[in-house]
């Protein structure tokens, strides 16, 4: 364990979106389920994000909801 | 130092058994924005109806530019110089104009200037089209805002204001805030307002004060009160927070750069380069690697390489203090302290998106 | 049916002729009874706003007082005031009973408590944070007292009508206090009392038509000026 952050989600690109400063991407976990990310433009592109590479979605557990229906 | 305008000495408060209120000394500086904070029941709003000279207090006295105030009178006059916002708009019923026309007249200017001041003021304030409304028609957003233009058309000398934006909308409140945060830099008037909001008190402060069970706890500059917390009780009430002076050393495409101490900071903000700014960040929202890892492999922009100093479990958090030139406070589970093995004396980076990054200008 | 016809005529009549005895009834009902209006709303305000806006010993006790007050029955408060200006009463020395100022007083005594309990209603409804608003406008305390009254006008013309209504259409204390003797205090109500036991229904009818315009009219002129003060 190298980082604090509680959840490491591998997935692969779905979609990226790319706006005036933030840029949304969509990872696509092994499960099906899509995760949401808005970084800066310039980390998107320091990352070579790309669609259907590879990356982790990275949640601190103190970030995380619990809703119930 | 500044004479003060206005002084409180050895002011005492008690209701039945209750000692609400017991502060020896409470200075206003001019030309200040003094903002009290505190718990509810804390006290805030009698400290200020007190210095308002608007509630008698058991025991003390009251010092306006070192003169005691001694008798009725002299407080009427006095009462005359300053002016109260309060939590609800406290219109009278009757027009917009005649609301703020109303406290001229009692101070004795004539109805021309009263009309002409009441207009310029409804006007800044944005609502001059709404001035032969009758007040009770008027929305939550503009009936304050007839309130504040009200109090600031009697050109104070010291402004009181009791939570003046608790009871508004989030966007009314936001676009009222930023109104009258361009107003007091234009107008410098004395002001000292009561809130127990921590974003207001960064954005319009130049000093606060916290005040618990009726004692004044700690009284200074706003990253003084809100980084180091003189005990438990401030530190409770205000939250750690990450609060540091910077500047804005570049701006690019909506990102900017602060530094702070000789570190860089990159923070999403429209804010231009030579910006003097206050660096507000939760310790929620920093995460903490080994240094093995790879800055880059991460799309968070900022990573601060420093030391662990300090090492505080609060229930199933522990809240780490890392030294990178200043001391940066983060929160992670305990789990992952255990799992990271974390000890003091340990290099570590410290990860935070620029979007986690929340910068007051100042003024 | 016919009765109600005959009286409907007979008080056309006596109005359009403007029969000098019914004029006089009408014009004192009206003298005495705005007389006590005016008396004890500048009491009756004086008092309901001290009491509204003060705490003091004894202060729920006043006003549960008040609060009887305001539903006393007028033959009570004409017996009260009869014993009191009773020749070898307390005030007997006045020599006023069986006048019309016999009748402004026991009106008072009527109004008064209505009048009081309304203002004090209405002025302990202003939000308290209101009082403390108009001092930081800079008010005196007089100028502070003034501009809650003119905050309550609307509830303070009500309790004007309400005290107003009270006592024209009240009979029992002005029989006894008054007499109802003709030329000096016959006034409406008694009058009419009068008339219906002597048989004259018409006439009785009549005056009773003239009284509820009178009641209308007066209530007229204060609903205009408690709907006109309000801005649009």
């Amino acid at each position: 364990m190298k980082l604090s952050a509680r959840n490491i989600l591998k997935g692969k690109v779905k979609q990226i979106k790319v706006g005036a400063v933030n840029t949304e991407v969509t990872l696509k976990l092994a499960s099906g389920v899509e995760v949401v990310s808005i970084i800066t433009k310039e980390s998107a592109e320091n990352l070579g994000l790309a669609k259907g590479k590879e990356a982790y979605a990275v949640i601190k557990a103190s970030s995380v909801m619990i809703a119930v229906d | 130092m500044n004479q003060a305008v206005l002084e409180a000495r050895q002011l005492s408060m008690v209701l039945g058994e209750r000692q609400v209120l017991q502060i020896p000394s409470f200075q206003v500086l001019p030309g200040e924005t003094l903002v009290i904070m505190g718990p509810n029941g804390s006290g805030k709003t009698t400290l200020l109806l007190c210095l308002a000279l608007l509630l008698k207090p058991t025991a003390g006295s009251l010092a306006y530019h070192g003169t005691t105030v001694k008798d009725a009178a002299a407080e009427l006059q006095l009462r005359r110089r300053f002016a109260v916002v309060f939590q609800e708009p406290l219109l009278l019923d009757t027009t917009v104009l005649k609301n703020v026309t109303m406290g001229l007249h009692l101070r004795g200017i004539d109805s021309q200037e009263a009309k002409q001041r009441a207009m310029e003021w409804l006007g800044r304030f944005g609502i001059a089209a709404l001035a032969e409304q009758s007040a009770r028609t008027l929305s939550g957003g503009e009936a304050q805002r007839a309130s504040l233009a009200r109090a600031l058309a009697l050109q104070p000398e010291v402004l009181f204001m009791d939570e003046p934006f608790a009871n508004l909308d989030a966007p009314t409140r936001q676009a009222l805030i930023e109104d009258f945060e361009r107003i007091l830099r234009e107008t410098k008037v004395t002001t000292v307002m009561v809130t127990h909001d921590r974003n207001e008190a960064l954005t319009l402060a130049n000093r606060v004060a916290v005040l618990i069970e009726g004692n004044l706890r700690q009284i200074g500059l706003p990253h003084e009160v809100f980084a180091s917390p003189t005990d438990e009780g401030v530190a409770g009430f205000v939250g750690v927070e990450n609060v540091l002076p910077g500047v804005v050393s570049a701006q690019s495409k909506g990102i900017a750069t602060v530094t702070v101490e000789n570190q860089k900071i990159d923070a999403v903000s429209e804010l231009p380069a030579g910006s003097r700014v206050t660096v507000c960040l939760h310790p929620e929202d920093v995460t903490l690697a080994q240094p093995a890892v790879e800055a880059t492999t991460s799309s968070a922009r900022n990573h601060l390489t420093g030391t662990v100093i300090k090492v505080f479990p609060i229930g199933s958090q522990v809240r780490i203090t890392i030294d990178c030139g200043f001391p940066l406070i983060a929160l992670i589970t305990r789990r992952s302290f255990e799992e990271m093995g974390l000890v003091t004396g340990q290099n570590i980076v410290a990860s935070f998106k620029a979007s986690s990054i929340y910068l007051i200008p100042h003024r | 049916m016919d009765l109600i016809v005959e009286g409907i005529i007979q008080a056309f009549v006596l109005l359009v002729h403007g029969d000098p005895e019914v004029m006089r009834v009408a014009a004192l009902s009206l003298g005495i009874s705005l007389a006590a209006t005016v008396i004890s709303l500048f009491i009756g305000v004086t008092l309901g706003t001290a009491i509204g806006l003060t705490r003091f010993y004894g202060r729920r006790f006043l006003v549960s007082l008040i609060n009887t007050g305001m539903g006393a029955p007028p033959v009570v408060v004409g017996l009260i005031v009869t014993i009191m200006l009773w020749r070898n009463g307390p005030l007997g020395v006045l020599h006023i009973l069986y006048t019309p100022y016999a009748m402004v007083i026991a009106q008072c005594v009527i109004s008064l408590p209505i009048i009081t309990g309304f203002t004090m209603a209405s002025i302990q409804q202003v939000n308290p944070k209101l009082r403390l608003q108009i001092l930081a406008l800079g008010a005196s305390h007089g100028q502070l007292l003034w501009l809650l009254l003119r905050e309550t006008r609307l509830p303070l013309l009500s309790a004007v009508m309400a005290g107003f209504g009270a006592i024209i259409s009240e009979v029992g204390a002005s029989m006894m206090v008054g007499g109802n003797i003709t030329g000096q205090t016959r006034v409406l109500t008694t009058a009419i009392v009068m008339e219906t036991g002597k048989g004259d229904f018409g006439l009785a009818f009549a005056l009773s038509l003239i009284l509820m315009a009178l009641v209308y009219l007066v209530n007229l002129v204060l609903t205009l000026i408690q709907q006109r003060s309000r801005p649009r």
